[in-house]
């Protein structure tokens, strides 16, 4: 029997603090007076999200493992849970006045958000393969329902369709490579399963299983089919947490079995070729498809897609303990959720009554209108692109250089050129902006949407600090691996 | 094959054989007169009316789907029936636990109006 | 004659699993599936689970059959909406991917199989292994997170299915 004592509780509050702020949102939405906004919610799930904020910073610190061995509390699910804690804040401030646009202001809104929240910290966290299985699910259903909220727009609907297929398929590849590990060693902990010789082939066929069930689930090319679609059929506030929160979790949980339970370097030498395939193909097909993309959305898609490439560039030259590469992954993964959640908040700010703004055609001489809206939308653009001094430029840089320094060239090459040619797709909507006349009314006489501006404004004032002062962020990145033993 | 199970395997097999059985001797013994009325769907006497193709409402679907997840619930409660004595305290706060949340949905689903046939 | 028991289940599975798939009537795939759950669950029973086997019947074949039953009805297509046979084209490519998985699946654990691999015989389990009262304690010492978890996991399908099939509030 577990002692269900402090160290079991301690590391489940960050987890606990978005779970009971779910339950509280259902439990108080039916008293609430329907028609008015539900603002009771909103400052529920923020004071949760804050609650979990503050857990995560109290468990800052040395590694706790509990719940025998199911769970661990050390800096490096800790540090990208800091990242999901941030971009479910960022989602719900955007979201009191997105949902109620959307007509979508009701609690299940808020309850699969926190839920989806609690999923995505525990998958951060989970140390044995079971929770990672129960993370991802947890995450996903919450996430596919949110996609599908919109039921009016039958794009929406697409979009959670879509997704909910190819993820259950994805599930299935992944709940099958587990189901074989554990036949092989008999082990579901992560770190038990690296005391096992790695060149067994029933251990071998479950990593490969599970390469491909994390590939869906981050979106790695070419088991990224459903991103396009997803992103841009789901409401704009989803699909930014989806594209920041989904990722960091899935990373977190990705790169933590990778480290722990196959961190030796047979294992290494198995999967890394097998990333360095998909790392490659995600940065080139990503980056050519986002070329020809006029939706904003189904840009930042494509975009994203190429992310995970950059970022698995990070895990393929993680140069094992000593090297820099899963460090630089985190801290990747770190910025590129605020950057990438930046464009969505912008996209839901714009947005009119059951109406997306989503072409970028659309955008043209948005600057005259909206001064605010557009110089936040060029620098989360200018981020994703990598120009300094913005944060994407210090993720490229640490994350390439890691990979070359541990002999990993080409694909420091494949990166650098994916993303020279990607400055065209992020610059042309800033060219837009600024020397077009516009053409679209932009909804000028709304009364301001304070939430939403507060929270770009904290993305973006995060992405210039990440950027010129990336070297606490970086310290800690590092910490963090080195935690991870 | 564990030995206790004997009397399932045989007990599926009776069943089987007896369905079987039944079928065959019917299909043996049964008089056949072929009508128009015979082939008819079957409506209580009544002469049917359209289609038996009807599509259903998603009412139904919200029930079986409510009833699989609540299903899965109870599911978790014969194991632990089985061993709350061994387990003692822990094991009923942890049930509790695990109740209560799912407690918390059916009265979300209840106030909700989702179990309402409107 | 665990042997015996075993193939005859595997074949029933096997013929069950293929009438899913190349059953055009969704609804004979759907009574196919209940059949191949039976073929499983006496190979759980094989497998000294059971507790699973019994849930493999009650929760799968009972419950969620019933569920596949009602949205195939739910949606209830003609035969004209069915669409038309797929092209061979089509056929080929979904036999090409269907037998890389099958490959897939298969070559590790025969290859575990000769290099003797794996968790080892079933005659090396424990007493009891399997058993109600063996899962109990498991589930509820050593698997007590991931159980409460499930209830979390079960609680955002509720609010997800609600959500999608009724009016918003």
């Amino acid at each position: 029997m577990p002692d269900i004592g402090s160290a079991e509780l301690r590391v489940l509050l960050p987890v606990l603090a978005p779970l009971l702020g779910a339950l509280a949102v259902l439990l108080t939405d039916p008293y609430l007076d329907k028609g008015r906004p539900k603002l009771p919610l909103v400052y529920i799930a923020l004071g949760s999200l804050m609650a979990a904020w503050a857990a995560l910073g109290f468990l800052w610190g040395d590694r706790v493992v509990a719940w025998s061995g199911a769970l661990a509390a050390d800096r490096f699910g800790l540090y990208l849970g800091f990242a999901i804690a941030t971009a479910a804040g960022l989602t719900v401030l955007s979201s009191a006045g997105y949902a109620r646009k959307m007509g979508v202001d009701c609690g299940e809104y808020y309850s699969l958000l926190l839920l989806a929240t609690a999923g995505m910290l525990l998958l951060a966290m989970a140390n044995d393969l079971l929770m990672v299985f129960l993370g991802i699910e947890t995450m996903s259903i919450a996430v596919y329902c949110l996609a599908g909220i919109t039921r009016e727009r039958p794009r929406s609907v697409e979009a959670a369709m879509k997704y909910f297929l190819l993820g259950a398929f994805a599930t299935g590849f992944l709940l099958y490579g587990i189901a074989l590990i554990y036949g092989a060693t008999g082990e579901v902990r992560l770190e038990r399963i690296a005391h096992h010789a790695a060149n067994r082939p029933l251990l071998l066929a479950g990593l490969g299983f599970l390469l491909v069930g994390f590939g869906f689930k981050v979106g790695a090319v070419p088991f990224h089919m459903w991103a396009p679609d997803a992103y841009e059929g789901a409401p704009a506030a989803v699909t930014g947490f989806m594209a920041a929160g989904v990722k960091a979790a899935g990373f977190a949980a990705f790169l933590r079995v990778l480290l722990t339970a196959f961190g030796g370097e047979a294992a290494a030498a198995a999967w890394a070729p097998a990333l360095w395939m998909l790392a490659a193909l995600s940065m080139i097909v990503g980056t050519l498809s986002a070329l020809a993309q006029t939706n904003l959305k189904r840009m930042l898609a494509w975009s994203s897609v190429a992310h995970t490439g950059y970022a698995l560039v990070g895990v393929v030259g993680g140069g094992g303990v000593a090297g820099n590469g899963s460090a630089a992954v985190l801290f990747y993964v770190l910025t590129y959720s605020v950057m990438t959640l930046g464009p969505f908040l912008v996209i839901a700010l714009l947005s009119r009554a059951g109406e997306e703004f989503e072409q970028i055609d659309d955008l043209a001489g948005l600057a005259r209108r909206r001064p605010v809206a557009a110089a936040a939308l060029s620098l989360f653009l200018l981020s994703l692109a990598g120009i300094p001094p913005t944060a994407g430029f210090m993720g490229k840089l640490f994350v390439f250089r890691a990979a070359i320094d541990s002999g990993w060239l080409g694909l420091g090459v494949i990166g650098i050129l994916a993303t020279l040619v990607s400055v065209y797709y992020y610059l042309r909507p800033i060219v837009l902006m600024y020397m077009r006349e516009p053409r679209a009314e932009f909804n000028a006489s709304e009364p301001t949407d304070w939430a939403s501006h507060f929270a770009i404004g904290v993305a973006a004032l995060a992405l210039l600090l990440l950027g010129v002062l990336p070297s606490d962020a970086i310290a800690a990145s590092l910490e963090s691996v080195r935690g991870l033993w | 094959m564990v030995p206790s199970f004997w009397p399932i395997l045989a007990y599926a097999g009776f069943l089987v054989g007896l369905g079987g059985a039944i079928l065959l001797i019917s299909h043996l013994l049964g008089p056949r007169r072929h009508q128009r009325a015979k082939h008819d769907t079957y409506e209580c006497g009544v002469a049917p009316v359209g289609t038996a193709r009807e599509r259903f409402p998603v009412r139904f679907y919200l029930v079986a789907i409510l009833f699989v997840l609540f299903d899965i619930e109870t599911v978790f409660l014969v194991p632990w029936a089985v061993t709350y004595r061994r387990l003692g305290v822990p094991g009923l706060i942890e049930m509790f636990s695990f109740i209560a949340v799912l407690g918390i949905g059916l009265y979300y689903v209840w106030r909700r109006g989702a179990l309402e046939w409107d | 004659m665990d042997d015996l028991i075993f193939t005859a289940a595997s074949i029933v599975c096997f013929l069950s699993a293929l009438a899913v798939v190349t059953r055009k009537n969704p609804i004979y795939s759907a009574v196919s599936l209940i059949l191949f759950f039976g073929g499983l669950a006496v190979i759980f029973l094989l497998l000294r689970a059971p507790f699973v086997a019994g849930m493999q019947l009650i929760v799968y074949g009972g419950a969620i059959l019933v569920l596949f039953l009602f949205v195939i009805m739910l949606l209830n297509l003609r035969e004209e909406e069915l669409g038309k046979e797929k092209g061979g084209r089509f056929k080929a490519f979904a036999a090409v991917a269907a037998g890389a998985l099958a490959l897939l699946v298969i070559v590790p654990v025969m290859a575990a199989e000769t290099a003797r691999d794996g968790f080892g015989p079933l005659a090396s389990l424990p007493d009891g292994f399997g058993s109600v009262d063996h899962l109990g304690l498991a589930l509820f010492t050593q698997f007590a997170l991931p159980f409460e978890v499930t209830s979390v996991l079960l609680l955002a399908a509720i609010v997800g299915s609600v959500m999608l099939s009724k009016k918003h509030v």
